[in-house]
């Protein structure tokens, strides 16, 4: 139903105070309250919210705007520190929503703050961050190898003082996974921010290829809904702006992410039932030449995993499509027999005793 | 908010008929400005539940709540060996599990947590609330300054619970809105306010919680009655219990109370410019004061002072 009403806010007008307890506990569980109160307001239906609800929910909006409010102030201070290493550096995802005034900010939660950096500066920003306040959050030797040798981003870092958590990347997929993406191509697309010396965001195309990508790889489904919706709000937006659907689909061949971008597509269509950007899609699906019975898997494990869940529907059928997934999202990111040392060891110290943060 | 119309008094309800919905789908109290949704497990804790809660609105029928909580038990057969109680709320578990016998103060303590989490539209502030009629007195409490033991002492004493936990203040309207949910009380100060105020049922008291032992005093009806009635706050009292001391009352410049105010705030994090507003706002008409007393009646006959004073200025 959630999804239902992010397409169409003012079907909520008829739900019943039970429905609506059921769309709330959905929204607050896939982090899309906020984004569900700013639909609501901006549609002008507050005003036909019931009594006990219409406060409660409108208040959510704004937890997104102090959030919003906090990371322009973060972005200045990682700005501000690695200044004196003239790397540029590209935020990604919600920050880079915010910071670019995208339409795709309204009522977004954020979490941590994703930045990029060329590979070859990784050393130095670290460095300098290290000057600036942050320091690492991962303590483990196996965890600091984990990330270094296999991860397309540092260890998570903390600042000491604000207790921000910054993730530092080199490119958007792990080198160890199966698609091989050049990050200096992202570099060279990006846009620049307004008033942030040396900072980006990626290109509107890329934007999309990194949104799909981070959804298929990932193994969060809890957010699953949230980074379709963005997904959903950047594409509608990029179509406005009068998006080439051949271009795009011939970037993300480009960049050897055809696959998760025409997944995007094809779960945007199906579970917001919409018809955008079938070109792009078509091409997509001709690129990846994908078997029927492999579209049939995907299918039945994304239509279940991907809508919103109430916690108390949820069934055992999406909890299971949900754990498929998730171990769909290392078997992309590993090959087979890193990925069997990765869990065996972290399995290994779970049952130690060890304490060591986990990690996707 | 107004009481949705399928809800009834808890107890004028057959008590058959709430302790079951608290074992199935839920039983959802009005609690004021929220609304909850219980479940419980245990028998015995349901009844304790509902004794506790009698005064409230609550409904069997499904429906729209603002706060979901639950304790539950381990699932068979480890309950057998080392029953627990385990706090739920929206699928998740935020807290570790405790003794089964400490059930009925762990979904008071979740009730809190959901509170200080989820009601963005509250500024949400840790402190006892009391008021004459709608004068309230706001009375934060650092652990052990004894806030609920005070509060308990003047809603025995006749005045009105808002609440033993929470100001819920509304950011726009700045109306504390009342939330009288039962007193919780520790210790020593279980005996000393059953003893001033026999007619209040409480809990049987709960042995060895982290915070001791524990029981629940049953909130007075007429402050459940009239909990939609908001309040206005005339001022912020910082108590604070120092045994063999004579009382003492000192005046909290403006700025230095709203800085020690913002230190009770549990949601500051999330709305921090917003509710800096609130609370600069809050001080333009509201006093602050220290207070350190070593015997309630004379904390008590301090705060009838002062709220005295603050009606005639405002009569």
């Amino acid at each position: 139903m959630l999804e239902k009403i992010l397409l169409q806010p003012s079907l909520s007008l008829q739900l019943s105070l039970a429905e609506w307890d059921h769309l709330i506990s959905a929204a607050r569980a896939g982090q899309l309250l906020a984004r569900l109160a700013w639909l609501i307001r901006s549609h002008g239906l507050a005003s036909g919210l019931p009594e006990q609800i219409a406060d409660f929910l409108l208040a959510h909006e704004a937890l997104a705007d102090a959030q919003h409010e906090a990371v322009r102030i973060e972005a200045n201070e990682i700005v501000h520190a690695l200044s004196r290493s003239d790397s540029p550096v590209i935020f990604l995802k919600g920050s880079a929503y915010v910071l670019s005034n995208h339409p795709a900010s309204q009522g977004r939660l954020l979490g941590d703050i994703d930045i990029m950096v060329p590979r070859a500066r990784l050393e130095d920003v670290e460095l300098m961050l290290k000057l600036g306040g942050w320091s690492n959050a991962h303590h483990s030797a196996y965890d600091q190898r984990y990330y270094r040798q296999w991860m397309h981003e540092l260890p998570a870092m903390i600042h000491r003082t604000r207790g921000v958590v910054l993730d530092v990347h080199h490119t958007i997929l792990p080198p160890t996974s199966r698609a091989r993406v050049d990050a200096a191509k992202l570099f060279r697309d990006a846009r620049p921010i307004d008033g942030l010396f040396n900072a980006y965001v990626l290109s509107e195309s890329d934007s999309l290829i990194h949104c799909a990508t981070h959804l298929f790889h990932e193994g969060e489904f809890e957010k699953g809904l949230r980074d379709l919706h963005d997904f959903h709000v950047l594409l509608g937006a990029a179509i406005e702006r009068g998006l080439d659907e051949a271009c795009f689909a011939e970037r993300a061949i480009e960049l050897d992410l055809a696959w998760p971008v025409y997944l995007a597509l094809r779960y945007n269509q199906r579970i917001f039932n919409v018809s955008a950007a079938a070109e792009a899609t078509r091409r997509l699906q001709k690129a990846c030449s994908p078997s029927l019975l492999r579209l049939a898997l995907m299918d039945s494990l994304y239509q279940r995993a991907l809508p919103a869940q109430s916690p108390d529907t949820a069934g055992a059928a999406t909890g299971f499509a949900q754990w498929l997934l998730f171990v769909r999202s290392h078997w992309l990111r590993m090959p087979p027999h890193l990925l069997t040392y990765h869990l065996s060891r972290k399995a290994l110290t779970r049952l130690a005793g060890n304490t060591s943060e986990a990690h996707g | 908010m107004n009481t949705p119309t399928q809800f009834e008094k808890l107890g004028n309800s057959a008590a058959e008929r709430s302790i079951g919905a608290l074992f199935g789908r839920g039983l959802i109290i009005d609690l004021g400005p929220l609304l909850a949704r219980v479940r419980l497990s245990n028998r015995q804790v349901a009844q304790q539940f509902v004794n506790l809660y009698q005064a409230f609105p609550a409904s069997t029928v499904e429906g729209f709540a603002h706060l979901d909580v639950k304790v539950g038990c381990r699932a068979w057969p480890a309950g057998l060996f080392k029953p627990q109680a385990r706090f739920i709320s929206e699928g998740r578990e935020p807290f570790v599990p405790l003794p089964e016998a400490h059930a009925l103060p762990l979904i008071e303590w979740g009730l809190n947590w959901t509170i200080a989490t989820q009601a963005p539209n509250f500024l949400v502030i840790h402190a006892a609330v009391v008021a004459l009629n709608d004068r309230a007195i706001i009375l934060p409490g650092n652990p052990g300054a004894g806030k609920s033991t005070l509060c308990a002492a003047l809603v025995a004493h006749g005045w009105r619970l808002l609440s033993d936990e929470f100001a819920l203040i509304h950011p726009v309207t700045l109306r504390i809105h009342p939330i009288p949910r039962p007193i919780s009380l520790k210790n020593a100060s279980i005996d000393i306010i059953g003893a001033r105020w026999p007619e209040a049922w409480h809990s049987p008291p709960v042995l060895d919680t982290s915070k001791g032992t524990v029981s629940l005093f049953r909130p007075p009806e007429d402050s459940v009655q009239s909990m939609k009635a908001t309040a206005s706050a005339s001022c912020v009292v910082f108590p604070r219990y120092a045994a063999d001391t004579s009382l003492s009352i000192e005046r909290i410049p403006r700025a230095r109370a709203l800085a020690r105010l913002a230190e009770h705030v549990v949601n500051f994090t999330e709305l921090p410019r917003k509710h800096f507003g609130v609370l600069d706002r809050l001080f333009l008409t509201c006093q602050a004061s220290d207070l350190a007393y070593s015997d309630l009646d004379e904390a008590i006959h301090q705060l009838d002072t002062i709220v005295q004073a603050d009606r005639q200025q405002h009569a």
